[in-house]
């Protein structure tokens, strides 16, 4: 099989025949290779790390953006974040965000998929159906919700109102506590999809024998979703750990359509400090630092994840 | 009999969690569509009413009207200034969306292609190097993309959105693509270019085809999320004739309070959420397939 893919080579390269020939099969498919993944190796390097590491050299400096100067002060900017309350107050948020949204999101997409694993009539609708949210971009769903929060004529007030269990339509959004919890709902129903999705592989990756000879032996179905079902799913669960985590830590879209921080800055996350900073105040080097955080707290969360699910396979 | 009420009880409330679902699922979206085809007298009425009296579409056609080039379409007169930006957004994204798409796959399916058959120095490092990538909190390119592109001049232009968006879904695409190559034998590819194939011709007329739900499933999601995406859009677009989507639904929500025509905003939302989820649902199968066959997980 050597002898075609040297003409192949022949062909490409035209005058350099010679030394191509020789060439061994392992160099060539070096070659290969390192074509194929050169225009992808470019974007990511431009896109991705350039950026990287230029908002890491943004955040050691002073970098606001009408002034000319932009003295190196190495830390300061991470510092002076630490001794901001207004930053401590967003990063508690953020934490309260992050662990209502991860617990909401595991509990609808764990029900969703256990209900999408059992077999009837209109399952595959049902499958496509719960898709559609995750299809939703991100600011139309604060939008959706909006319209359903909405004080003059929402649907929630509207459903209220007909049952009978509130005299007067009420601002929600306008409640510092409330809107933080619908804030929740909203992008818990975004993001539930993918979360069901990923359970639902893993409980299909479950053979049925395991059930089967449970049963046989006398285990109650409760017994066989404590010992089989959730053990099993364990992979499934650090998947959805880890990619929920990043997803709330770094939630912005909803925040911005939904309450854009309000009320009272009841619903600024560090994302949304972080924008408010370099794109209302400039402080570009603030801003990046904030991002910096971000991404290391991402960073611990995941590796947290990592040791307590490799401590309990050991 | 105490099982068989067991079981009725079980049956009862496994159907009721059905019908739950899909409320949730479906129920924000009735109501959108339902704000966005009622007369503005009809929505402000207390308690509403779940289905419109009368079907009012002067929302939608604000908002394509223009396209027509009529100040009056069917009889109805076209109100300027918001809808007239939504066109605009839709144009933008589709352009945006796709070019992106293009990008990521051709180039996504190359590299994929090479990490799923060929051997080669540093193959460990540079599929490492992706996943990192992967994982690195998108959050972070937002301040220095924004100071780059006004350095070099580069903001409100969809080709370089576009590339924006190719290469930060690139890792994940890699990612699923080499699971789909994995999945085809390399014996198919091996007894084409012994019949004298080149690499490319293999590629495009054995591979590519065989790995068709994998580019699908994969090409939807890379659309979904460059149609959605909105923080960099935000900051990269600030000019109306170059706008997407979710910034133009953003700025829609945001004023809610202001513009008494909610109507109008309903109908933005319903325009903006029409595309992708029409491609979700008709290739539903091939994504959850994409999604199921551990893709999410790489």
């Amino acid at each position: 099989m050597d002898q075609p893919l040297f003409n192949n080579i022949n062909l490409k390269m035209g005058g350099m025949v010679l030394k191509v020939n020789k060439f061994s099969l392992k160099n060539q498919e070096n070659i290969f290779s390192w074509i194929f993944n050169i225009p992808s190796i470019i974007i990511v390097l431009l896109v991705m790390l350039y950026p990287m590491l230029y908002a890491l050299w943004t955040s050691l400096h002073r970098y606001v953006f009408y002034r000319k100067t932009m003295p190196f002060i190495w830390f300061s900017n991470y510092l002076s974040l630490l001794h901001d309350e207004e930053f401590i107050q967003s990063a508690i948020r953020t934490l309260v965000f992050a662990t209502l949204n991860l617990s909401l999101v595991i509990l609808i997409g764990f029900i969703v998929a256990l209900v999408l694993n059992q077999d009837f009539k209109f399952r595959g609708i049902m499958r496509a159906l719960v898709l559609i949210p995750w299809a939703v971009p991100p600011t139309a769903s604060g939008l959706v919700w909006k319209m359903i929060y909405d004080p003059q004529f929402g649907l929630l007030n509207g459903i209220l109102r007909s049952l009978g269990l509130i005299q007067e339509y009420i601002p929600w959004l306008a409640m510092p506590r409330i809107a933080f919890v619908f804030l929740v709902i909203t992008t818990a129903w975004r993001q539930f999809p993918l979360v069901a999705m990923i359970f639902l592989a893993g409980l299909q990756s479950i053979p049925n024998d395991i059930y089967e000879a449970a049963k046989v032996d006398g285990a109650t179905s409760f017994q066989r979703f404590c010992k089989i079902t959730l053990p099993l799913l364990r992979g499934s669960f650090f998947v959805v750990l880890v990619l929920q985590t990043m997803f709330s830590l770094r939630a912005f879209d909803e925040i911005y359509s939904l309450t854009y921080g309000g009320p009272a800055n009841s619903t600024v996350t560090m994302s949304f400090y972080m924008y408010f900073a370099a794109f209302n105040k400039m402080y570009f080097g603030r801003g990046a630092a904030i991002a910096y955080i971000i991404a290391l707290i991402t960073l611990a969360f995941s590796l947290f994840y990592i040791k307590i699910f490799y401590r309990e396979e050991t | 009999m105490i099982i068989n009420n067991k079981t009725i009880y079980t049956k009862l409330i496994i159907f009721i969690s059905r019908i739950l679902i899909g409320v949730f699922v479906l129920g924000p979206f009735y109501w959108l569509f339902l704000v966005s085809i009622k007369t503005p007298i009809e929505y402000l009425e207390v308690p509403p009413s779940w289905i419109p009296k009368q079907l009012y579409l002067k929302n939608y056609i604000d908002i394509f009207g223009g396209i027509f080039g009529g100040r009056e379409v069917f009889g109805v007169q076209i109100a300027p200034g918001a809808a007239q930006s939504i066109p605009i957004a839709l144009l933008n994204s589709t352009i945006v969306a796709i070019l992106a798409t293009l990008i990521c796959l051709i180039f996504g399916s190359f590299a994929a292609y090479a990490f799923s058959r060929f051997n080669f120095r540093y193959k460990n490092a540079l599929f490492l190097g992706y996943i990192i990538t992967r994982m690195l909190p998108g959050l972070i390119l937002v301040i220095p993309i924004f100071l780059i592109a006004q350095i070099f001049g580069l903001s409100n232009n969809r080709f370089v959105l576009a590339i924006i968006y190719a290469a930060i879904t690139l890792p994940f695409t890699i990612l699923i693509l080499k699971n789909y190559f994995d999945q085809i034998p390399y014996d198919l590819e091996e007894a084409a270019l012994i019949d004298g194939c080149s690499r490319i011709g293999v590629l495009r007329t054995i591979t590519l085809p065989l790995a068709m739900p994998g580019l699908i499933a994969t090409g939807i999601i890379v659309f979904m999320m460059a149609w959605g995406e909105f923080f960099l859009a935000l900051i990269l677009m600030s000019d109306n004739a170059k706008v997407t989507i979710p910034v133009v639904v953003a700025r829609f929500a945001m004023e809610q309070f202001t513009i008494a025509d909610r109507g109008l905003i309903a109908t933005c939302g319903i325009v903006a959420t029409f595309p992708p989820v029409i491609l979700v649902l008709i290739f539903q199968k091939y994504i959850i397939q994409g999604l199921l066959s551990g893709g999410i997980k790489g």
